[in-house]
């Protein structure tokens, strides 16, 4: 089998991480976001994958070159010359994805969840339509594209975009797969999947929708790679506990807290719920984290309170400094002792030695 | 020897609302700085100066407020009955002052702090030899408008022009509130004071009386002798500032402190290896408790039975007694009020303070927030909560962030656990030992409430197990089996339509009245006469009821309570000689 990541372009949506480290390569809960979706395919016998792309950054290529070999597979850089949208990148894919008669899966790399390859491959191949669309329920469909099917079906009937009175609450998940067929439909040049392709394959009864199960989170900005964190942590939590650290420890509040196990953590310390620490970290004594991600070879000093950040690579906190508000520190930044930060973005390389109290970039 | 006396203006409670919210439990005066009251270091001052024997408080605080404090001098307070003006105080008091005829008298106001060099005043002012001299400081010509301003010639040292608060600039020198005065000022006074009521006796002038009274000090006495070149200057280059509003005590501690660490003071702590990191100037009270792991300074006093945690951090800033700063927080720019406590990985923040304003407000995005942060009296900040620019009146618990606000609710929704003082006499054991000589002596309560905004205003009933009011009379208009009832019950004065007569014709007295529903028609006739009274009995106030019996019990035993207008219920609630079971309060039943 197949599949194509939409991996698309720079991240900007995730900066200022993204300014040191492909979008692919940022570490979701320890492990660079597009190996969770690589994993999961491998899983479910995909053995070539296309990532679609419009940059290719020589880190990437050597990352994924390993990935090759770990896992088998074959990984393709399928790079747009100019922006194709959401479908072009499978028309320019078509060698790969058009090979044989398996159907292909494609999702969007910023989406994360319980990735269920195999069962909505089993579910696709079942009905022997055109396509399958990983749908997902959601609290407030207004702001989405809600599928529409029709009673007592999996087939879609039709989208409304962005619904003002309640239709349905399942939307498009960014996960798909299709027969090879599909490419009939699309040529090579920008095009939309939802808006053009989606609509046209639902006229002709051959799109149909799978439920997910568990959690779904689009983690493209830093908001939402928060909330997509601890939403992952909780899956975590349930399915294999022993990957996170264990309640029993001293500094272990409420639980949903991962610990690279080369991370060091000081006595008196209180973490969670919802944190996530990469390698080499060292967390000073008396320190507070919660919901919070700390990014490899970041240290946070004695007594500092971090909480809804992202405190990235080579990172430095001060002692009773505090960082708050959906902050993101960017590859080494510096925050001195005793500093309060709300709300910013600071750009790499930087140091902090005054109050930030409102949101703001720190060029 | 020459002998001298000071006095010190303290002004009283209502002066000191900018000092809100912490001149609400402490008197500005006894507010303390650098580890010790501000008046403290005047008084401190002044008994450094030759000659100096005696230093009177004047002001319109409760005698007992300075009562404790001063129990440890020997200054005498004087409290002025009505306002009478700084000047007027002064005057009013003048035979207290000058008695065994003293040269010179120093006037000190309170809400200033300095380094008080007042021998180098005397000095200055007796090779002056005018009647009086002032000692001002340079301060910025933009806030020059906020003080009283002097114009000098500076050859002869002679004031040309007292001003208060110019409206446009006259000087940058300013008055710093420190004067010392030759005797002679007195008549000067008695002249100002005899040449207005002159000058008001001719014209209707509505608040004559009033304005009489109140001579001030500067306008009505420096002036004038300003005018007169009677007054000297004496300019100090020391440090000087005004404690008016709550927040410029933080920059008023850190002077004293530097003070004391420039002369090197023993009471000042110092980094140990087995102590806290101290980042000197720290005062720290001898029965404060401060971790080893805490890291404290500069500028920061802490007063008694404070707790300091493990991991904590604090700078510039005030904490006051029997406060508690849990692990890991930390207090920056702030002042912690007594009894009041900071949660784990709590901050509590205020900005640092800037010599541009008094300490009072700052502006952030257009808007005007207050600079250093005060936590009240009993506040409470839960764990990991952050309170910035914030002022919080007493008895609140904070349990999210804040910033720039000011938060006045007096009391949470949630009930607040009564608290044990683990050292509390119990009652039983209390007693006795109060029981000395009168047994018929009322234990009372006054117990401070704190109604949220809108309630209904504390009143009711509360019954006592053993009634304190033995010397009460009660009457039932009662008639057959009820009559008997309540007799029983211990009714005084028990009867039907003869007690009825008795009441028309004016020959019954009592405190209390009760009737029975079906007798109340009858009982109406005579509602003039007890109506007026207020013992007319009214179903609405309970005292119309069947069950008279239990309605005469009550009647002994309870008794009305309300709270005043400060919200404090006031109430006996046993005799000295009851025992601990008489005393044993029930249900308080409020409306």
């Amino acid at each position: 089998m197949k599949a194509l990541i939409l991996v698309g372009g720079f991240g900007t949506r995730l900066r200022p991480l993204t300014l040191t480290v492909p979008k692919p390569l940022v570490e979701f809960a320890n492990k660079p976001m597009i190996l969770h979706q690589i994993e999961a395919l491998v899983k479910a016998g995909v053995k070539d994958i296309v990532l679609a792309v419009n940059y290719k950054p020589e880190v990437m290529v050597a990352v994924l070159k390993k990935y090759e070999e770990k896992f088998g597979i074959t990984i393709t850089f399928s790079v747009e010359e100019e922006p194709l949208g959401t479908a072009g990148p499978l028309a320019l894919a078509r060698d790969i994805l058009g090979k044989d008669d398996t159907p292909f899966f494609v999702l969007n790399a910023d989406v994360t969840c319980d990735y269920p390859f195999e069962a909505m491959r089993d579910f696709h191949n079942s009905h022997g339509n055109e396509g399958t669309i990983l749908a997902t329920k959601v609290e407030e469909p207004s702001k989405y594209g809600v599928i529409v099917t029709k009673p007592n079906s999996t087939k879609i009937d039709r989208f409304v975009e962005k619904p003002v009175e309640f239709v349905g609450n399942r939307i498009n998940a960014g996960i798909y797969i299709f027969k090879p067929t599909i490419l009939n439909r699309i040529n090579l040049e920008p095009t939309s999947i939802e808006k053009q392709i989606f609509p046209a394959m639902a006229g002709d009864e051959q799109l149909h929708t799978f439920d997910l199960e568990g959690f779904w989170m689009d983690v493209g900005q830093p908001k939402d790679f928060l909330t997509g964190t601890c939403l992952y942590l909780s899956s975590v939590a349930k399915k294999t506990p022993h990957l996170l650290a264990s309640p029993s420890e001293p500094f272990v509040h409420g639980g949903n807290v991962l610990i690279h196990p080369t991370a060091k953590i000081g006595d008196g310390c209180r973490i969670g719920p919802n944190v996530t620490i990469g390698p080499n970290v060292v967390i000073g004594k008396g320190a507070r984290l919660q919901r919070c991600v700390i990014m490899e070879d970041a240290q946070i000093k004695e007594y500092a309170l971090v909480k809804n950040t992202i405190v990235g690579w080579h990172c430095t906190v001060g002692r009773w400094t505090r960082l708050d508000g959906v902050s993101v520190l960017g590859d080494d930044v510096h925050v001195a002792d005793e500093v309060y930060v709300y709300g910013a973005l600071v750009l790499p390389h930087k140091s902090i030695s005054a109050n930030v109290t409102d949101p703001k970039i720190v060029m | 020897m020459t002998l001298n006396k000071a006095v010190i203006l303290v002004g009283g409670p209502s002066r000191a609302t900018r000092f809100r919210p912490l001149s609400m439990d402490i008197p500005q005066p006894l507010f303390p700085v650098g580890g010790k009251p501000i008046i403290w270091h005047q008084i401190s001052a002044l008994s450094k100066v030759e000659g100096l024997k005696e230093i009177i408080l004047i002001g319109f605080f409760e005698d007992v407020v300075f009562r404790s404090f001063l129990d440890k001098c020997s200054d005498e307070y004087l409290r002025e009955f009505t306002q009478l003006g700084t000047a007027g105080g002064l005057y009013h008091f003048r035979d207290m002052i000058l008695r065994g005829n003293p040269k010179n008298v120093f006037v000190l106001y309170t809400d200033i702090c300095s380094s008080f060099p007042l021998n180098e005043l005397l000095k200055h002012h007796e090779k002056q030899g005018r009647v009086g001299t002032i000692m001002v400081t340079k301060v910025d010509r933009n806030l020059a408008n906020n003080y009283g301003c002097v114009v000098v010639d500076n050859e002869t040292s002679l004031a040309l022009h007292y001003v208060e608060k110019p409206e446009t600039y006259v000087s940058d020198l300013a008055s710093t509130g420190i004067f010392v005065l030759d005797k002679e000022v007195f008549q000067f006074i008695e002249k100002t004071f005899q040449s207005r009521s002159a000058d008001s006796g001719g014209e209707f002038f509505e608040s004559a009386e009033r304005d009489l009274n109140q001579l001030r000090f500067e306008q009505d006495v420096l002036r004038p002798m300003a005018d007169q070149k009677k007054l000297s200057v004496y300019i100090t280059k020391d440090f000087w500032r005004q404690i008016k509003s709550a927040a410029s005590a933080v920059p008023a501690n850190a002077a004293y402190l530097q003070q004391e660490m420039r002369h090197g003071s023993s009471r000042l702590a110092k980094s140990r290896p087995d102590g806290p990191k101290i980042v000197e100037p720290v005062f720290i009270h001898p029965y404060a408790q401060v971790d080893p792991e805490a890291k404290i300074g500069p500028n920061v006093s802490i007063q008694a039975q404070v707790k300091v945690g493990p991991g904590v951090r604090i700078r510039d800033a005030i904490v006051l007694e029997k406060s508690v700063i849990k692990e890991n927080a930390i207090v920056l720019n702030a002042i912690i009020g007594r009894e009041s406590r900071v949660g784990r990985w709590s901050r509590v923040e205020g900005s640092p303070y800037t010599t541009t304003n008094d300490g009072h407000e700052v502006t952030h995005g257009g808007v005007k927030v207050n600079n250093i942060c005060i936590l009240g009296q009993d506040v409470a900040v839960k764990d990991e909560v952050f309170v910035r620019n914030t002022v919080v009146l007493p008895h609140k618990d904070l349990s999210s962030d804040q910033h720039n606000e000011i938060i006045i609710a007096y009391a949470t929704k949630q009930k607040k656990k009564s608290k044990v003082d683990p050292n509390a006499v119990t009652l039983d054991s209390a007693l006795p030992a109060y029981a000395v000589g009168c047994p018929s002596h009322k234990i009372e309560a006054h117990i401070q409430c704190f109604p949220e905004k809108g309630q209904p205003p504390i009143r009711g009933s509360c019954v006592l197990p053993h009634g304190l009011q033995d010397n009460i009379t009660i009457a039932v208009f009662a008639e057959g089996q009820k009559a008997q009832e309540a007799k029983e019950a211990g009714a005084h004065i028990v009867g039907g339509q003869d007690l009825i007569d008795k009441v028309k014709n004016g020959t019954v007295k009592f405190d209390k009245c009760l009737a029975t529903p079906d007798i109340l028609p009858s009982v109406a006739k005579v509602a003039r006469i007890l109506g007026p009274r207020g013992l007319m009995p009214t179903v609405n106030k309970g005292t119309v009821v069947d069950d008279v019996a239990g309605a005469v019990r009550y009647s002994l035993q309870s008794f009305d309570f309300k709270a005043d207008k400060n919200n404090v219920v006031h109430s006996g609630f046993a005799k000295i000689s009851f025992s601990a079971e008489q005393t044993l309060v029930c249900d308080y039943q409020t409306p």
